[in-house]
């Protein structure tokens, strides 16, 4: 059974999705329900049921709420692939951000974004951690880095690649 | 004032919390759910089941003896599932166990067919396309044909062979969750499959290509 601090991380991951509390509790209600139909039904303990547990907020996600919104692809940026060499993990360690900044910019983010932003935050994942949770290639997680850093530290970080 | 990118992240999504009555919410269904399962275990009574979920008055002195037993009960078994709880070599052997039961049954062929491109165009209800395992291959059986099956509840592909002594042995396929299955030694990166012996079955255990492999034989 999950604890509190367990049901409030989904909560909070829903939430980097859905970008929405209304939408975030639906959705974890839902992936809660559809867990213990699952849990029940296998004859074999999970072994690591907080990460099926998001799988399935992800995948609901995707199924019942991406659609209704605009959609938010990994578009293909020229500039980025020139300078994918320069993005490591260290982009995001390194920056420096007052809350005002972060609130404001957290709006502008896409769910992908959010979402990188949750593993890594507020789970403590590492880059490597985050591509195979989202069974995402590395390079694509870098290219979304540097949108996000740009986003992060505004227009004045143009021509900025690391 | 300024802090560090994760810092300010992990603060900025801990503001969201739920609220007291959705949590009580949550908790109830899965408290529902546990308490269902209880019961399928158990093999409990309706009378008995009622009164666990309230459903029976508790003023009712009969009753409330045998809510506090049930609950006495719950309380053992639960403590039994927390330390029986499959780890590592226990979730083999559970696979193991499964998938030596379907072999000595040796329920008849759906496809029969001595490559594997028949086979692959005959499961169509798979999340995944049966491959030819180069360990399996190694052991120079002839293909005899394959039908649905699952290791536990996900459905799989299995496989029949002929070994060179003329002994049948079957091959399982499913889709690799880490998650579900938890850690199992992948050929792929150099590791060594389980060998697992289950009803005087030898299983063995591996992941390739993706795929979760179980050979048995006799």
């Amino acid at each position: 059974m999950f604890d509190q601090d367990a049901l409030n991380r989904f909560y909070q991951y829903a939430i980097s999705l859905c970008g929405e509390e209304a939408d975030a509790y639906d959705l974890l209600q839902s992936a809660l329900e559809k867990f213990l139909k699952v849990e029940s039904s296998k004859r074999l303990e999970l072994a690591q049921p907080a990460g099926y547990m998001r799988r399935i907020i992800r995948n609901l996600y995707i199924d019942q709420f991406r659609h209704r919104r605009k959609l938010d692809w990994d578009e293909f940026d020229e500039n980025v692939h020139s300078q994918i060499s320069d993005i490591s993990s260290k982009t995001l360690e390194q920056l420096m951000v007052d809350r005002d900044q972060l609130e404001s910019v957290w709006e502008t983010l896409n769910d992908k974004e959010r979402e990188l932003l949750y593993l890594w935050g507020l789970l403590g994942y590492s880059i490597d951690e985050v591509a195979h949770e989202l069974e995402c290639p590395r390079g694509t997680l870098l290219a979304r880095i540097h949108r996000l850093r740009k986003k992060l530290i505004g227009p004045s970080s143009k021509g900025v690649t690391a | 004032m300024k802090k560090k990118l994760r810092g300010q992240v992990k603060e900025h999504l801990e503001q969201y919390q739920l609220s007291e009555a959705q949590l009580q919410s949550l908790s109830a269904m899965q408290e529902k759910a546990e308490l269902g399962q209880k019961r399928v275990e158990t093999d409990l009574s309706p009378a008995e089941a009622a009164s666990q979920e309230g459903l029976v008055r508790s003023d009712e002195p009969f009753v409330r003896l045998a809510s506090i037993a049930m609950l006495m009960l719950a309380v053992f078994i639960g403590s039994q599932m927390f330390f029986d709880s499959p780890v590592e070599g226990e979730m083999s052997q559970a696979i193991a166990m499964e998938v030596a039961k379907n072999h000595v049954k040796l329920k008849p062929l759906e496809v029969k067919a001595q490559t594997l491109g028949p086979i692959k165009a005959y499961f169509t209800q798979l999340d995944f396309s049966p491959v030819n395992s180069a360990l399996y291959a190694r052991r120079d059986n002839t293909l005899l044909g394959g039908r649905y099956c699952s290791i536990s509840g996900v459905t799989a592909a299995q496989l029949r062979y002929r070994d060179s002594q003329g002994q049948l042995q079957t091959l399982y396929e499913v889709g690799y969750d880490p998650l579900v299955y938890g850690p199992i030694p992948s050929v792929d990166e150099g590791e060594e499959p389980l060998v697992v012996m289950a009803n005087g079955v030898k299983t063995t255990i591996w992941v390739e290509e993706g795929l979760l492999i179980v050979s048995a034989e006799n």
